[in-house]
């Protein structure tokens, strides 16, 4: 994509994220009309408006552009395009985290005992990985180091749900690791949005190193990039973005994997140019996933990540087999 | 003091010594080529010189100064090094990969428009403007290291270290290169260190050719003087003569010695 169109994909983008935005407050069980965005603050619709779907429609907003980005720039680290953000083990530790609480029963002790365990998990996550790995060693020992521990972390879990105290522990975590935006308050909007705004800022400012790596590693350190620096930028951001993410939503994946795929495409393969657009990408196909789950008639709500799993699936298979065709 | 120096290196991999006291002080403004039988050490001696290894010891000095000591940004404005058969993961085009040799510059918010003009310069001076929106994954081997070369030169550097520039180039193009190499050094005073396997391209281009055998330097001087046929028969085990061709001298080689 040439220089001249990339403010116009960015336009694209954000008039998107913007209506997707407008209709997540709107709609649901309840149809808000537009009357109630300027009615008086004991109304009903008042209330759904900006207590129930402002803060459902921020979060998802926000993860969808943290996951967005933490995928692209783990792509871009990685070199490899399978990259997604449980990739280095801090998503599988924050939820590790989270499900403690419920395994203790202490999570409805407050609102922010789940968030903050979830953010320890994530942070052991990390002292995990530098420990493991250290930051002198090759991306690949990084990323076995990652793998490993998601996969210790996703041990635990299943730990905890084989000796959950009761069913109703089994339930909750379950129910939990579905991941969801449902249900939530300013509460935790407050809670996620200092972490990820600041993993967010550290990811975006790695675009120098992501494309120096297209060279490989040598190749990035004779062109001047201090890769040691970069890694751990790199890691602090994936564990601030992903660990708030988790912490307050759950596991949701594919918007990782699946965005910057959708937008290689447009914005050509430049890993410092995928980075914003993914994260607006990201926010965009959060927000839509939310407002399909809510619009589905089920009797249960369907849950977010299971949304995001069952619709990106046949979606992305669809798009590989066309983007193949193209090529062939 | 803007020498580059190598003082006493000492590689040793795997138990296996690479380079065994090697040391050569380079200058600006001329053109050295490293030749030697494969394995001789030649791309680790290279290595050395931009910091990509660290020598169990001895020391690499560059401008006075300790090569380990100078910030990474500041010695890759000074030092660009085309390594052979270098990856390129994306699908990037020409112009996209030549402006990474801007990267040393270059701050959070992308190429400038100094920038883009070093990029142009850099890709008319390797004859490489037709492939700007190419995708480096469709150039052939010669095209690529052409394309490698333009990298390097984006960004301005003091020194130019290349391992095998002129591997898979065709005639013609080994013969611009050559050139460029040479005006690079003569006008610019920009120091090219290149490592070679076709020594009459070595005996054409350099201004003095060092010849490595076994991790030694067994010759060091200009290039006539070092490519003897006693020298390159310690170093390769092969035959030589020297003949004096219409453009100066001319290697032949006439074969295997006994």
């Amino acid at each position: 994509m040439t220089d001249a169109k990339r403010p116009l994909l960015y336009l694209c983008l954000v008039s998107l994220v913007a209506v997707l935005a407008v209709a997540s407050m709107s709609a649901g069980k309840v149809w808000v009309p537009w009357s109630a965005w300027l009615g008086s603050k004991g109304d009903p619709a008042w209330a759904i408006l900006f207590e129930l779907r402002l803060p459902r429609t921020l979060l998802a907003m926000m993860i969808g552009a943290a996951l967005g980005l933490t995928g692209a720039a783990l792509q871009g680290y990685t070199r490899n395009p399978l990259a997604d953000p449980g990739m280095l083990g801090v998503s599988g530790m924050a939820a590790l985290g989270a499900v403690t609480t419920f395994y203790m029963g202490s999570f409805a002790a407050a609102v922010w005992v789940l968030p903050f365990f979830a953010m320890v998990g994530a942070a052991l996550g990390v002292v995990m990985l530098l420990l493991m790995a250290g930051v002198t060693s090759s991306s690949i020992t990084f990323i076995l180091a990652g793998v490993v521990i998601q996969t210790v972390a996703g041990a635990g879990v299943a730990l905890a749900l084989n000796l959950a105290p009761n069913p109703w522990a089994v339930t909750e975590i379950v129910n939990w690791l579905m991941g969801a935006v449902t249900d939530r308050s300013f509460d935790e909007v407050k809670i996620a949005a200092p972490g990820m705004l600041a993993g967010c800022l550290f990811l975006l400012g790695q675009g120098r190193m992501l494309d120096a790596l297209t060279l490989g590693e040598n190749g990035a350190r004779t062109l001047g990039v201090s890769l040691v620096r970069g890694r751990l930028l790199l890691t602090f951001g994936v564990a601030l973005a992903v660990g708030s993410a988790v912490a307050v939503t759950g596991v949701i994946g594919f918007v990782g994997l699946i965005v910057p795929h959708l937008l290689r495409p447009l914005v050509g393969a430049k890993p410092s140019a995928l980075l914003l657009p993914s994260a607006l990408g990201g926010a965009a196909l959060t927000l839509a996933a939310d407002i399909l789950v809510r619009l589905l008639p089920a009797a249960t709500e369907v849950k977010l990540g299971v949304a995001m799993a069952a619709i990106g699936g046949p979606f992305f298979l669809i798009l590989l087999v066309s983007m193949r065709r193209k090529l062939a | 003091m803007s020498d580059l120096e190598a003082n006493d290196l000492c590689v040793r991999i795997a138990g296996r010594t690479i380079l065994n006291n090697v040391s050569a002080c380079f200058a600006r403004g001329k053109v050295t080529a490293i030749v030697g039988p494969n394995g001789a050490g030649k791309s680790t001696l290279l290595d050395c010189l931009v910091h990509l290894r660290t020598p169990q010891s001895g020391r690499v000095v560059l401008g006075g100064q300790d090569i380990g000591r100078i910030s990474e940004r500041q010695r890759a404005r000074q030092v660009a090094y085309v390594p052979q058969n270098a990856e390129v993961v994306w699908a990037i085009n020409g112009e996209t990969f030549v402006g990474l040799g801007r990267t040393p510059y270059v701050g959070a918010w992308g190429l400038s428009r100094d920038d883009r003009a070093c990029v142009s310069a850099a890709l008319s001076m390797t004859d490489t403007e037709e492939y700007r929106h190419r995708v480096i994954s469709t150039l052939s081997g010669g095209e690529r290291a052409r394309m490698m070369i333009a990298r390097a030169l984006a960004g301005q550097p003091e020194w130019l270290l290349a391992d095998e520039p002129l591997a898979g180039l065709d005639p013609g193009h080994v013969l611009d290169m050559g050139d460029l190499f040479r005006k690079l050094a003569r006008d610019r005073g920009c120091g090219i260190i290149v490592t070679l396997h076709d020594l009459g391209a070595a005996l054409r281009i350099a201004d003095r050719v060092i010849v490595l055998a076994q991790g030694q330097i067994i010759a060091d001087a200009a290039p006539i003087e070092a490519l003897t046929p006693d020298v390159l028969r310690q170093a390769y085990g092969i035959v030589t003569q020297t003949l004096d061709g219409a453009n100066g001298p001319v290697l032949e080689v006439l074969g295997r010695g006994l």
